[in-house]
């Protein structure tokens, strides 16, 4: 094996480890040896998390294993932005999409298990948070220019400002340059047609199969 | 009629009691609960309640928006918190009075955003809940002896784009319930409103309105250790006015807290005790009480479960840790499940989360009428648990070991062979027995000609009986016709 082959080997195994300290190392050993940092993303934590992902839709790891390897790779991955930046490399994305929970909601767990899914199977994510005001995810979407706006809401109160939401994208300019997609326990089919949202997803497996078949 | 307040048998030489967790297990998850209020803190965005508590003496980092408590603080909040909560009800006879100690009363929950739909063939479709089936669900409510409150149970949701659905759904309350109520989903900025409406009932009188809060709240820290703005707003409103607050904390096992029960329930001790503490800076005696909807993340499945026996443990612990500290227990979720339909699953997912933390005498257990962890509300499965909280309340009685109760003089009387059905003391005492309403004791031939009906249809005809024949409103016309032009009024505010 080549230095190159194990240091990749070890950034495949630190997610398969869930161990974010070995996916740091490998990215620092891999920045030292001069390896492509997009190389060290695709063919170790990506391929890594791939293998997570199909053994999570099997239904033979779960949650706790899916998020923790996230975020190993997501530590792995911090290390190497800068020299990614610097050598203007950019690592393959389905699309981006911006999430966040609706203004004057706090109900944030289903979103960021969303968000998390959604990185996982390969998109970018933005992820505004919780509370998250319209004009804010506005912003957003005019700023990062993503494929989908995704908004959660928990509760009957809150997922009304989901109508908003399309309004103001609409006023914009720009509803017709991103798709949306809706979420949280409130929200149903029904609910998406009603308002005019392009996608509903009940969970988070539902999400990314959605998304995915969207930007396919 | 309502029999409030039935001890279950702990510290009590009658009754049936469950006595986890011990004195030392007390101390202990008291001791590092101070530890984590001292040395972690707790966040909150909102500016006076980070100025309440640093004023009062914690340790607040302005920036981070977080108060560390100290130890002292929380004592001095469970001190001056009262051990008995009084919530007050239209009718003087039905208020209940919440005493820290193990004496059980029940409730339905709150609050759904979903209705089951049956009809006469026992056929049942989900759909968004509204205006109407929150005022069906109060008259059940009203009408079921087995709840002694009636929270309203099911957001009207019709109203939410509309006008004040908050408004709309105190009103259906005040309207349809003899019996105290919480309300599930305040919004701090809805203080006043909520305090004219209980003044419109008074007739006018502010005095009584404030001595005799009809409105209670309640609220929920985030987990872990924060509490949104709505959230500390609530808990000081509600203690300056003094009208009683309940502080539940959701947390998830595994999810928004550690994964160990015991971890979870100190966590979400920590959090509780930090609403408490709020509320008594803000005002020392204000009538607060410990809270819990805390249960584990499935996850496997991702989910809040509602039927889980670990959400039955941490109800029950938090049952005792209320008692240990001499507050009383204004929620503890209980009578709770995860299934879709009032089924088997229901059936014992509700028996055993309703049962555990009744047996370690937690002072108010809600879940009544609720599916599917939360979501929906059945009229019928109201009317089920109905019969599970009366059964429960038979279990809790347990056996009084007596010399009358042993009955040695009838045993003799009687003698060998015979039988006791005619004896002066079985008339006497047969109302002692535990009498569902809708489980079926019938033998099969009786079963049959009743139309051999399985629980939830039987339910429904009750359902369909109670909506007839209950009329729940303790209001004159007049004052009913108030209590809308006020909302009315507020609705067209909301709008423009
Ligand atoms: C935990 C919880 C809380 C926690 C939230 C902590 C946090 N950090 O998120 C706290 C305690 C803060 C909380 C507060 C409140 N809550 Co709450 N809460 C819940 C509870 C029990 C579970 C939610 C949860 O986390 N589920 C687990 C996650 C993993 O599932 P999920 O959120 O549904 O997400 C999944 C899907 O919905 C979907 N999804 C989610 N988002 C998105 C987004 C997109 C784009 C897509 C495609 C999919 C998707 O995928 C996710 C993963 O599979 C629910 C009841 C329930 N069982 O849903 C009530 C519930 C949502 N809360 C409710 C209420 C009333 C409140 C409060 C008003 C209570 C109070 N009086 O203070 C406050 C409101 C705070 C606010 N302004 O938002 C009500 C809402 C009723 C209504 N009218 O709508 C509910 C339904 C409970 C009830 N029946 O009473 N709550």
């Amino acid at each position: 094996m080549t230095v190159k082959d194990e240091i990749i080997e070890k950034a495949k195994n630190s997610i398969l480890d869930f161990d974010e300290d070995m996916a740091e190392k490998a990215a620092h050993e891999a920045l030292k040896e001069g390896i492509s940092p997009l190389e060290v993303i695709e063919k170790g934590f990506t391929a890594a998390m791939e293998f997570i992902g199909g053994q999570f839709e099997k239904g033979e790891l779960f949650l706790p294993h899916v998020l923790a390897a996230s975020e190993a790779m997501n530590a792995g991955i911090a290390v190497l932005k800068p020299e990614m930046e610097k050598r203007s490399e950019e690592s393959k994305s389905l699309g981006k999409v911006v999430i966040g929970t609706i203004e004057g909601d706090i109900h944030s767990i289903g979103k960021e298990i969303v968000a998390s899914m959604l990185g996982i199977a390969g998109f970018k994510v933005i992820d505004l948070g919780k509370d998250v005001a319209i004009s804010r995810f506005v912003e957003s979407a005019q700023k990062f220019k993503p494929d989908i706006v995704a908004s959660s809401a928990l509760m009957t109160t809150t997922m009304v400002c989901q109508v908003q939401l399309e309004e103001q994208l609409k006023e914009a300019g720009i509803r017709g340059q991103v798709k949306t997609m809706v979420g949280g326990a409130p929200c149903t089919q029904k609910w998406a047609d009603q308002i005019g949202a392009d996608i509903y997803a009940e969970n988070a497996n539902d999400a990314v199969a959605k998304a995915k078949a969207l930007v396919a | 009629m309502l029999r409030a307040n039935i001890p279950a048998g702990l510290e009590h030489i009658e009754g049936l009691g469950l006595e986890m967790l011990n004195k030392s297990d007390l101390k202990l998850i008291n001791e590092i609960t101070m530890d984590v209020l001292e040395n972690v803190g707790i966040e909150t965005k909102d500016p006076e309640a980070l100025q309440l508590y640093a004023d009062a003496g914690c340790e607040v980092d302005f920036e981070k928006c977080v108060a560390k408590i100290p130890e002292y603080l929380v004592g001095d909040a469970l001190r001056s918190a009262p051990g008995r909560v009084r919530l007050a009800a239209i009718d003087k006879k039905k208020n209940l009075v919440l005493r820290s100690g193990p004496y059980v009363n029940w409730a339905p929950f709150g609050v759904g955003i979903q209705c089951l739909e049956f009809d006469a063939n026992g056929k049942h479709k989900v759909r968004a809940s509204t205006e109407a089936d929150l005022k069906k669900s109060m008259t059940i409510c009203d009408w079921c002896d087995g709840f002694s409150v009636a929270d309203p149970t099911i957001a009207a949701r019709d109203w939410t784009e509309k006008g004040r659905a908050d408004l709309h759904e105190v009103q259906i309350a005040l309207c349809n319930t003899t019996k105290p109520f919480t309300f599930g989903e305040p919004e701090s900025d809805g203080f006043d409103d909520y305090f004219e409406m209980a003044k419109i009932v008074y007739g006018g009188d502010e005095e009584l309105a404030r001595k005799r809060p009809l409105i209670n709240v309640c609220n929920c820290p985030t987990s872990p250790l924060q509490i949104c703005e709505n959230s500390t707003q609530i808990t000081i409103k509600a203690a300056r006015r003094m009208i009683p607050d309940v502080v539940i904390s959701m947390s998830m096992a595994g999810g928004t807290g550690p994964i160990t029960l015991e971890g979870t329930l100190l966590t979400q001790n920590a959090e509780v005790l930090a609403g408490i503490t709020l509320a008594q800076i803000a005002n020392k005696g204000a009538p607060v009480t410990y809270g819990s909807a805390t249960t584990i993340m499935d996850l496997r499945r991702g989910t809040a479960s509602g039927g889980a026996p670990e959400m039955a443990l941490l109800s029950a612990a938090v049952a005792r840790l209320s008692q240990f500290y001499g507050i009383p227990c204004g929620d503890a979720a209980g009578c709770w499940t995860d299934s879709k339909v009032p089924d088997a699953q229901a059936g014992f997912e509700k028996g055993m989360t309703g049962m555990i933390p009744a047996l370690a005498g937690a002072n108010l257990i809600f879940g009544g009428g609720l599916l599917e962890m939360g979501q929906t509300i059945s009229l019928e499965q109201l009317v089920i648990d109905n019969d599970v909280i009366g059964m429960i309340k038979n279990l809790l009685k347990g056996m009084h070991v007596t010399e009358s109760r042993l009955s040695l003089d009838e045993i003799e009387e009687v003698g060998i062979g015979g039988h006791f059905i005619s004896r002066a003391s079985t008339r006497k005492n047969m109302n002692e027995q535990s009498n569902p309403l809708i489980f079926d004791r019938n033998m099969r031939g009786s079963w049959e000609r009743n139309g051999a009906k399985d629980a939830a249809l039987a339910a429904h005809e009750k359902v369909e009986w109670i909506l007839e024949n209950h009329n729940p409103c303790g209001l004159d016309r007049d004052v009913v016709k108030d209590l809308e032009a006020f909302v009315a009024r507020r609705d067209k505010e909301f709008l423009k």
